[in-house]
Order: C-alpha cells, then sequence, then structure tokens
C-alpha cells in the first residue's frame, strides 16, 4: 500500500467549497471594537443569547454582557462589567475584562454569570496571574458573581465570589440552587448556593487548566483533572472522587493537558459527547451511568495525529434539532507548511489577531451522526469576506434549530449563525 | 500570542536552580497517598540521610522520601489516625521516628482526640525490583493528656522534643525513650508564638510583647532576654514568631514573623536581633530551613489566600531574595501554592512539603555557584 502525502489526503478528505451563503450569518459586534474575544456564550429558554465579549490583549478595558436575537438580528449592549461591578477600568487593578465560561440561567429566567481574570490594569502591557496574585496594587481583585434580569433589564453585582481569583467555569445546578465553579489560576472546585448564599471550597483539583464540567440529572458533577482523568463531585458528600477513567489522547501522549474542553449533552440521555482540549483534540462518548469512555478519534479527516502538535481544535459542539452533533474544527497543517521560525513580536494591541499562516487553515463546520458515527464535512465556514478560523469555543442551539457559534479571538468579537435547512 | 504569554508566566516561577516534583508514591510501583490526605505537616531528615514526612486529612500518613539511594522515590509506610488536623514528627539521633497527631473535639470541653506513634525504619530499603520492607508505625501511648500542644522542636544532642500547651503557654519536654514528660512553668501571658528553637541546647521562643526568652534545661528555668521580635510599629501585641531555625556555625537563629512577615536573625554571640526585611509582599513566613551552604531558605505566602514563594537569604552578602513560586514539569507539570513544611537533606537538596488537597513534594536543588 502507498500512503497518501499529506496534501492527497487532505483534497480527499476536506470539503473546500464555501457552505452557501443563505445558510450563514456573521454577527460583529462592531459597537466594542477593541474587544477581541468571545469565550462564553449562554441560549436563554426564549432564545436569546446571551454573550460574554472581552478583552485579552488590550489593557485597562471591561467585558461586557451583549444579547442576541435571531428573529430581530438586533445586538444590544446589556452591562459592562465596569459599571456593575463597580470597578473602574483606571483603579490601578487588572480590570473586570472578561466573562468565562460562566454564563447560565436559572429557573426564573435570570440570567448569572461571572468575571474572570487576565486582562491588565490600565498602562501596563501584560499581567502576571502569579506574580501580581496578591500585590496591593495591580492584583485582580476577584471574580464577581452577577445576575441580569431580562425583564427589568437590570443587571447587577452580587459581590466578590473569589478574592485574587477568577471564575474559568460555572455551571448552574437548577434544581439545587447551586453554581458549580472552578477558580484559575489556583484551580479550586467550589459550590455557591445561591439561597443561602455560602460559598464552600472543595480544594484543588488540578494543576491549572480546567476548561468544562457538567452535571447529571442527579446533581453529581463531572470535570477532569490535568492528565484527563474524570472527577465527580458527589452530590450528597461534595466529594471529589477520581472515576478511573480518562478521556482519550494519542497512544505517545501520558494524558497529561489533555483535559476536558468541550461538552454537549446528548438530548434524553445521561451521556456527554465531548472534545480534548486543542493539541490533537479527539472526541470521545462518556456514559455518566456506566462510567463508559469511548473514543471517537480525531476531528474529522485524519487517522493519526500531526507530527508536530498543533492546534486542530474540536469546537463549538452542540446538538442540532436532527439529533446530529455538530462542531467545528480547522484543516491543519502538514509539516511543510509549518512557519519556519515564530519570532517574538513586540506587543500591539492593534495588530490583527488573524496570523497569515492561520489563514491556510480554513475553519470547517461538521456534522457527526452520533448512530453511524460517521462525519460529514459541510464545508469552509463563513463569508469569503469574514471566513471563520476555525476556533470556537462554543457552539448553542436555538428552538427553532439554528446553531450559533462564536470565533474565540477576532477583533472586533464575531459569531456565526449556521441555519441547516436553506431558504 | 503563546510566546508573550510565557513572558507572563515563567518569570514567576523559581528559575534559579532547578525544582522537581515528587508524588507521594512511588511512581508506577506504589499507590500514592489519595488527595485529601496528602497535605504535609512536616518534614525530618533522619540521620540515614532518608526524610520523614507526616500527612493531615482525611487520614493522616507516614511517608519516606529515599533522596539519597538510586531509587530516587517516596513511599507511604503507615497510616496514623483519621480525621486528623495537626501534628508534628522528629527524628531522635538513633534513626527512629516519632509523632503525633490530633483531630478536633467532639465538644469544646472534650479532651482533643491525639494519637502518639513510632517508627522504626528497616536497614533494608526499597528497591523498584524487590520487596518493600519498612518495619512497622506501632502506637504507643500519648503523654499529653489530650492537652493541645504547639509545634515541637527536637533537640538531638539530648534527644529532648520541646513544646507548649496550649492555651496555657506551659513549655514541656518529651523524653521518648522514658516517655517522660517534664513541665517548665508558663513562659508568659498572652500571645506566645507557637515556633520554638533549641540553639545549643537552649530553648528560645517568644512570649507577650514579642520578648524573646530561653530556658536551659540544665537549670530549667525560664529567663527573659533583653531581644525582641520585630514587628511593625504599634503591633507587637499581636506579634509572633512564625518559624524559627538555627545555625550552630554561626551561632545564629533565624525567624519570620506572623503580623508582617519579616525575616530577623537573632545573633546569640551579641544577643541581638536583627531585622532583615520581607521576601514578598506577602505573610508570614511559614516555614525555614538552613542549607549545607550556610544561606537560608524559607517560604513566605498567605495561607489559602496567598501563593507561596520560596525565598533565599545569604547571611554572607546579606542578599534576601524571592526565587518565585515552586513549579516544576519533572515529573509532571506542577505549582505549588501551599507550603509549610521544608528542610534540607543530606546533599543540601532543598524538600519543600505541600499543604494542600494535592500534595507532593517539592525538590529544590540551588544553582553551582561559577568559581
Amino acid at each position: 500500500m502507498t500512503a497518501l502525502s499529506g496534501k492527497e489526503k487532505e483534497s480527499v478528505l476536506y470539503n473546500r467549497t464555501l457552505i452557501p451563503a443563505d445558510q450563514v450569518t456573521v454577527k460583529v459586534l462592531d459597537r466594542l471594537p477593541r474587544h477581541d474575544t468571545i469565550w462564553d456564550m449562554h441560549m436563554a429558554p426564549d432564545d436569546t443569547l446571551y454573550i460574554g465579549a472581552c478583552v485579552e490583549h488590550t489593557a485597562g478595558m471591561s467585558a461586557w454582557l451583549c444579547s442576541y436575537r435571531h428573529d430581530t438580528g438586533k445586538v444590544e449592549y446589556l452591562a459592562d462589567m465596569a459599571e456593575v461591578t463597580g470597578e473602574s477600568n483606571d483603579s490601578g487593578h487588572a480590570t473586570q475584562g472578561k466573562i468565562h465560561f460562566s454564563l447560565c440561567h436559572d429557573n426564573d429566567g435570570l440570567i448569572y454569570g461571572a468575571t474572570h481574570c487576565t486582562t491588565a490594569p490600565k498602562g501596563d502591557i501584560r499581567w502576571s496571574p502569579f506574580s501580581m496574585y496578591r500585590d496591593p496594587i495591580r492584583s485582580f481583585p476577584g471574580s464577581y458573581l452577577f445576575v441580569h434580569d431580562p425583564k427589568t433589564r437590570e443587571t447587577r453585582s452580587l459581590g466578590i465570589l473569589t478574592p485574587n481569583e477568577g471564575i474559568r467555569v460555572m455551571v448552574m445546578d437548577r434544581d439545587r440552587n447551586l453554581l458549580h465553579i472552578t477558580t484559575y489560576p489556583k484551580c479550586h472546585y467550589l459550590i455557591y448556593n445561591l439561597q443561602k448564599k455560602t460559598l464552600e471550597d472543595l480544594g484543588r483539583f488540578a494543576h491549572l487548566h480546567q476548561l468544562a464540567l457538567f452535571l447529571d440529572r442527579k446533581g453529581n458533577a463531572y470535570t477532569t483533572d490535568s492528565f484527563g482523568r474524570m472527577l465527580r463531585i458527589a452530590a450528597d458528600t461534595h466529594r471529589i472522587e477520581s472515576l478511573g477513567v480518562q478521556l482519550p489522547h494519542a497512544h505517545f501522549r501520558s494524558g497529561e493537558h489533555n483535559i476536558l474542553w468541550q461538552v454537549a449533552k446528548q438530548p434524553g440521555r445521561e451521556v456527554i459527547y465531548g472534545a480534548t482540549y486543542v493539541r490533537d483534540a479527539r472526541m470521545f462518548r462518556y456514559d455518566m451511568e456506566s462510567n463508559e469512555m469511548t473514543d471517537l478519534g480525531l476531528a474529522y479527516g485524519r487517522r493519526e495525529p500531526l507530527p508536530i502538535p498543533e492546534e486542530v481544535a474540536i469546537g463549538g459542539m452542540t446538538f442540532g434539532k436532527d439529533g446530529s452533533l455538530y462542531y467545528t474544527t480547522a484543516e491543519g497543517r502538514e509539516p511543510e507548511d509549518l512557519p519556519r521560525s515564530n519570532p517574538p513580536r513586540p506587543y500591539d494591541p492593534n495588530a490583527p489577531q488573524d496570523v497569515p499562516w492561520r489563514r491556510k487553515s480554513p475553519g470547517h463546520l461538521i456534522r457527526y451522526d452520533i448512530e453511524t458515527r460517521g462525519a460529514e464535512d459541510l464545508g469552509i465556514f463563513g463569508p469569503e469576506e469574514l471566513p471563520f478560523n476555525g476556533r470556537s469555543c462554543h457552539g448553542t442551539t436555538d428552538s427553532k434549530g439554528n446553531l450559533y457559534f462564536n470565533q474565540s479571538v477576532s477583533t472586533p468579537p464575531r459569531f456565526y449563525i449556521y441555519r441547516p435547512e436553506r431558504s | 500570542m503563546a510566546g508573550k504569554r510565557l513572558d507572563v508566566w515563567s518569570p514567576s516561577f523559581v528559575q534559579e536552580g532547578t525544582v522537581v516534583v515528587r508524588e507521594l508514591g512511588f511512581e508506577g510501583i506504589v499507590k500514592p497517598i489519595p488527595d485529601g490526605e496528602s497535605a504535609i505537616l512536616a518534614l525530618v531528615p533522619g540521620p540515614d540521610g532518608k526524610i520523614y514526612g507526616l500527612t493531615h486529612g482525611r487520614k493522616s500518613h507516614l511517608f519516606v522520601y529515599n533522596n539519597v539511594a538510586v531509587e530516587d522515590c517516596v513511599v507511604p509506610v503507615g497510616m496514623m489516625a483519621e480525621n486528623v488536623s495537626g501534628g508534628d514528627l522528629f527524628c531522635t539521633s538513633d534513626g527512629i521516628v516519632y509523632g503525633v497527631v490530633w483531630g478536633e473535639p467532639a465538644a469544646e470541653d472534650a479532651p482533643l482526640p491525639m494519637t502518639m506513634f513510632r517508627y522504626e525504619p528497616r536497614p533494608d530499603f526499597v528497591s523498584s525490583e524487590m520487596a518493600m520492607i519498612f518495619g512497622q508505625v506501632e502506637e504507643i501511648p500519648c503523654p499529653f493528656g489530650g492537652r493541645r500542644i504547639s509545634r515541637l522542636a527536637f533537640d538531638c544532642s539530648r534527644d529532648t522534643a520541646y513544646g507548649l500547651f496550649i492555651p496555657d503557654n506551659v513549655l514541656f519536654a518529651y523524653e521518648p525513650d522514658s516517655s517522660e514528660v517534664t513541665e517548665f512553668g508558663c513562659v508568659s501571658e498572652g500571645v506566645v508564638s507557637k515556633a520554638l528553637c533549641v540553639a545549643d541546647g537552649v530553648v528560645y521562643g517568644a512570649g507577650d510583647e514579642s520578648a524573646i526568652f530561653r530556658m536551659d534545661p540544665a537549670r530549667a528555668e525560664i529567663e527573659k532576654t533583653t531581644m525582641s521580635l520585630p514587628c511593625g510599629k504599634g503591633k507587637w501585641y499581636a506579634n509572633e514568631a512564625s518559624a524559627l531555625v538555627y545555625d550552630p556555625r554561626v551561632r545564629t537563629i533565624y525567624g519570620g514573623t506572623f503580623i508582617d512577615g519579616f525575616f530577623f536573625k537573632i545573633e546569640l554571640a551579641r544577643e541581638r536581633v536583627i531585622c532583615v526585611g520581607r521576601p514578598t509582599e506577602q505573610r508570614p513566613i511559614r516555614c525555614l530551613t538552613v542549607g549545607r551552604d550556610g544561606k537560608v531558605y524559607g517560604i513566605s505566602g498567605e495561607p489559602k489566600a496567598g501563593i507561596c514563594h520560596l525565598f533565599r537569604y545569604d547571611p554572607e552578602t546579606g542578599d534576601l531574595r524571592d526565587l518565585g513560586i515552586p513549579h516544576s514539569t519533572i515529573v509532571k507539570c506542577w505549582t505549588a501554592h501551599e507550603i509549610d513544611a521544608i528542610c534540607t537533606s543530606r546533599h543540601g537538596y532543598i524538600v519543600m512539603g505541600e499543604n494542600d488537597r494535592m500534595s507532593h513534594l517539592l525538590i529544590y536543588y540551588p544553582p553551582v555557584e561559577p568559581r
């Protein structure tokens, strides 16, 4: 058998046509021209999409809570986190510049979220979450819990939950009025009781990175440690226990840094479809009842990881109304396409976020049939003039079946909408 | 953006010298001490060069770190008690390890649940290819009668441990050979430092108003000195020494304070205290050790609220330097946040014990100085 070269494999496997324009909409948050990231989007039951517009690369700015309704096509700019928290952007501290994976809603339709760190203080060009942790001037004051009432359109702060610490992930257990929280950079697991207003610190559970958690219907929570080993936080005892199964990874890896990244709950089942973090990202199926982990392989088009690990992320994972699983990915590059050197550049907040070599790796939208385990490349995603770069961290679906995918990094921030049915 | 990020992160970590991390188990051979039971309370070097450690949490474990043989490994050797919140460890001159652990009493006036144990290491030690024979940890009667005690200071020359009964501030000596406890009376009313130090056979501590006292066991008398701990102006009434360590080569006690996080030295020959400064903006100084190079290594950091830094004091130059946060990628990527135990190994490596839900040993190899 003759092995195909990388180029041949690509030409055979990838659908290089653009997804038809009438199925794709791109929305740009153009009133926030210097914001550069969206980490979280949350679909409320009334089909309002809530978006956290963040600032990763420009100092002294604050995150905004925005919303979008597809029936009106209108983006609304609801709240500036500097105003909500009372932490002004020129305080000297690291600013309330991000809303990470924390947007959620309760049974009354109130939207909850938390602010997050790493945006530098005004006037600084960078910020270290470690060195500045307890710095009296440049520290991050802490993550604020906030609540937005869609009826009154008021967003208010409920105070700092985690002094000096960011909230990276927050998921609501609506039946028990609990918020499950993981922090950064100290990587602690917390449970906040909204009714009693009590915060319980269950301790450290991993090294640094943690990007997702999910709940079963009994209220048990699941996440992974630094080696992608599944952890369960028992609903009754609030104890962290290791479940003895690990996320899939390439045979030459130990699983270190291969953590939970994408999570999509199969409707009506205690089953999660997910993906591991961006290097050699693999898909998996995890059955919460039987504690069974199934490796579903790489994102699309390859059976083996690239020889030089790179970011071929699986992102935006969400179930469509048709029962299929949708996600985004990028083609990835063969070694000959990789840049020969990556010289350090002086920091420039106005520099374009798209680097030229990344354009060689367009973003695709994939439809995955969970019954047949077959994946279909729907094509290159996004209009030609504003293409999707293949890096989404959040996907969600509205009641009409429209699919929403953020582009993690872009200035100004933007997200894409895909309509499965052609108009 | 990756390059820019590294520029922000890596300078926070220890870069002068090398840090490696060890799980509290023999990698691939012995199951590590579980999370929630691995928080390290104390580390003591034995005369054979091995280092013994004591953990707390849902269960308390004794472990041994063999840093001197070809097997560079940690092996848990026994479980001490359940629901342990405090304890300490010492090792006698003939290599026998003694420890005491305690939990919280069931009621306010109930005696403290305490367990005392003794561990005699077997001379034949572990090999990854052979059976591991360690000897047994045996429980022995606890001589403290359910009274809460401070950290212990051990005098190898007399094989005697010294401590304070709390809250009475009564200084005692415990001789493991005879299991005898001798009380020397109350050192001071009010705020008394829980850290003690033995220097040339004399016990040093700090009582109310930061006043330094000493007790010479030969005379069995507590004597107030003219020296006092350094502290921020007006804070003396709440000041305590958080760590004390003695270097007999220069007859100097090095110490740290809780309230300000000051690092200081007590020159015994000249009976004077010198406040060296604050190694970081955090407080307190949590633990100290004197290296084989005569430099002092310590940990500064606010328990739970901060992130620990390793610092170094060079008595020759007077340089007090923040070395950074202990972080390693050997054998796995790990950054320590909470450290409350430190000691110097026979070969001069600095061994740090994490005090967190997931705890490890971190071994710091100081850099080789150019000639």
